[in-house]
């Protein structure tokens, strides 16, 4: 059987979803739920490729947020080099897409060979360090990256195969696709032989390797993929805010996906991205009240982690007993 | 045939292997004894390559496999259980197999074919046949007892398709009809798989009834081997580990 017809399910699953979010683009007048979807695909793809290291394989970095900047940065700065344009045209979203992805891959195979052969606390301080590093180029690299003030001025966007990304319909529709496709592509990474050799690792390293496991091999693969996607949700972000901001690449943007893992649930599978719209919805319901946002999230995050010992979602399926205990 | 020759290993100042030469031949079945901390765990790790030697040599066959990877030495046929099981708590019986069955196949690095497939099910099925633990099929292994543990940690080992099998303790915390019951497990797996087994077992009434030869170590040196007969009559191994009452069946 080929993969196509195994994943049949979730493929589908995928399509509809697809088709979901362009019916919402098309009959949504208002523009708050598509920039809000928008920040929710690409936080969301923050946060659901931070669980393939902590959920899927057990390795909880405190440095994921770095390669989300990195994928936006590259986006940005490749949009905004006037020979970059004029070489490509009008496929330098494409190219520029895929070459910031790439780009990333590369940089989190280098960090991920130093970083994964450590474990737990050693791997999360090392990520985090790591992630600090990349900020400090950031901030310093002022003409470059335009410091502490983040990329401005805009990135140009040539319209390709008919999308002009400058019309924010076209850009929500962009973005859900991208999206739908990388969350599709984690799922089937979640089901398939890798995925439980994560599982393997993320139970039992030792015994694992006792199987014949490549510890470090499936490890900094997992590390790699799961930084492209992180990327992704930097390229979307960029696209959104037509700019990069040094904060992506700050420690508590990193914070903020474990929070989202965290309310969501690490077990289940879409558990993150319901952290990400919670987190998300939580943000912009106390901004509109309070400055104190930051202070009020995190007494909301205690409750739910302290109150139900795991993430809501998997409370919720446990209440209703779809999951078992 | 498996060969260990003046194999060492310290730790500080604690000499864990001294000196030890050993032979198993193929299809044998032996056990190690000894006192606890005799050095019988350590001699395990160091041929599965969990522990780098510090002299000495291991050969398989001819061939050195002194300090190869854990998972070279799996893949020249040596495969192990544990003392103390060492399993995967979050998968079902059955995915755990599985999941060993994909490595032994060497798929463990597909990124897109589904896990779920039905060879790959077949195989796993099979399996538990064998080890008699079908009905556990769809059980989270750390919801299974301590004695099914035991037999699927030694169920993992033999998904690898091993030549020579070894088991740590394979019998520790169990009752006496549990005991016996993986005896015969064990004994019937040998004869199955023809197998080269080799076990550290504590009860002498297991290990004189099944064993082939038997190995005693002491202070991390080998004491004795021989035949279950040589051994009950060794007077050194009487006075240092069986005790002067010690009466085998
Ligand atoms: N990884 C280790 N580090 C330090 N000392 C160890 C280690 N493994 C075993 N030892 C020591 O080596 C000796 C032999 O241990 P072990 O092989 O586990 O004995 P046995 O299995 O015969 O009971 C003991 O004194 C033990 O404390
Ligand atoms: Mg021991």
């Amino acid at each position: 059987m080929s993969t196509f017809t195994l994943f049949k399910k979730d493929i589908s699953i995928a399509l509809f979803s697809v088709l979901f979010l362009i019916l919402i683009g098309f009959f949504v007048e208002h523009p708050w739920p598509k920039d809000f979807l928008i920040s929710i695909f690409s936080f969301g793809l923050l946060a659901m490729s931070l669980n393939m290291l902590i959920g899927f394989a057990g390795m909880v970095s405190f440095g994921h947020a770095a390669f989300f900047a990195l994928g936006g940065y590259a986006f940005g700065l490749l949009l905004q080099s006037e020979s970059f344009l004029t070489n490509f045209g009008a496929l330098s979203i494409i190219v520029a897409f895929f070459v910031s992805i790439f780009i990333t891959g590369i940089y989190s195979a280098v960090i991920g060979a130093i970083c994964v052969r450590l474990n737990e606390i050693y791997f999360a301080f090392l990520t985090l360090a790591f992630q600090m590093f990349l900020y400090s180029v950031i901030v310093s690299w002022v003409s470059l990256t335009g410091g502490d003030q983040g990329l401005m001025g805009g990135i140009a966007r040539p319209v390709f195969l008919g999308i002009d990304l400058s019309n924010s319909l076209h850009r929500y529709i962009f973005c859900s696709v991208i999206f739908v496709i990388c969350i599709l592509l984690l799922r089937i990474l979640n089901k398939s032989n890798f995925g439980y050799s994560l599982r393997l690792i993320r139970d039992n390293q030792e015994r694992a390797e006792f199987l014949g496991i490549r510890v470090f091999r499936v490890k900094l693969i997992c590390f790699v993929i799961a930084s492209m996607v992180a990327s992704v949700g930097g390229i979307i972000m960029t696209l959104f805010t037509s700019g990069a901001y040094p904060e992506w690449a700050f420690w508590t943007q990193s914070g903020e996906a474990i929070f989202m893992i965290m309310l969501g649930g690490i077990s289940i599978f879409l558990g993150p991205l319901v952290g990400t719209v919670l987190l998300r919805l939580i943000n912009d319901v106390v901004q509109m009240y309070s400055s104190h946002t930051e202070l009020v999230t995190g007494i909301i995050i205690m409750i739910v982690v302290l109150g139900l010992r795991k993430g809501l979602v998997e409370y919720l399926l446990e209440k209703t007993g779809i999951l078992k205990k | 045939m498996l060969s260990i020759s003046n194999l060492c290993k310290s730790f500080g100042g604690v000499v864990a292997t001294n000196n030890v030469t050993l032979e198993f031949t193929e299809g044998s079945l032996s056990s190690i004894i000894g006192p606890n901390g005799a050095g019988k765990t350590t001699l395990f790790n160091l041929i599965t390559g969990k522990l780098k030697v510090d002299s000495g040599k291991v050969k398989l066959d001819d061939e050195d496999i002194t300090n190869l990877s854990t998972r070279n030495i799996v893949l020249k046929g040596i495969s192990r259980a544990f003392q103390i099981s060492n399993i995967f708590p979050s998968l079902t019986v059955k995915e755990t197999l599985m999941s060993s069955l994909m490595s032994k196949n060497n798929h463990a690095e597909k990124l897109f074919n589904p896990f779920h497939s039905k060879a790959l099910e077949e195989e796993a099925d099979e399996l538990l046949e064998i080890l008699e633990m079908k009905r556990l099929s769809n059980v989270i292994c750390s919801n299974i007892s301590h004695g099914d543990q035991k037999v699927l940690d030694i169920g993992l080992a033999l998904s690898l398709d091993p030549k020579i099998l070894m088991l740590d303790e394979p019998t520790a915390g169990m009752g006496p009809e549990e005991r016996w019951k993986m005896v015969e497990t064990i004994e019937r797996l040998w004869k199955l798989k023809k197998l080269t087994l080799i076990f550290i077992e504590h009860d002498m009434d297991i290990v004189f009834k099944i064993s082939q030869k038997i190995h005693v170590l002491r202070y991390g040196s080998l004491l004795a081997s021989g035949s279950p007969k040589e051994i009950k009559n060794n007077e050194e191994v009487i006075n240092a580990y069986l005790g002067e009452d010690f009466e085998a069946i």
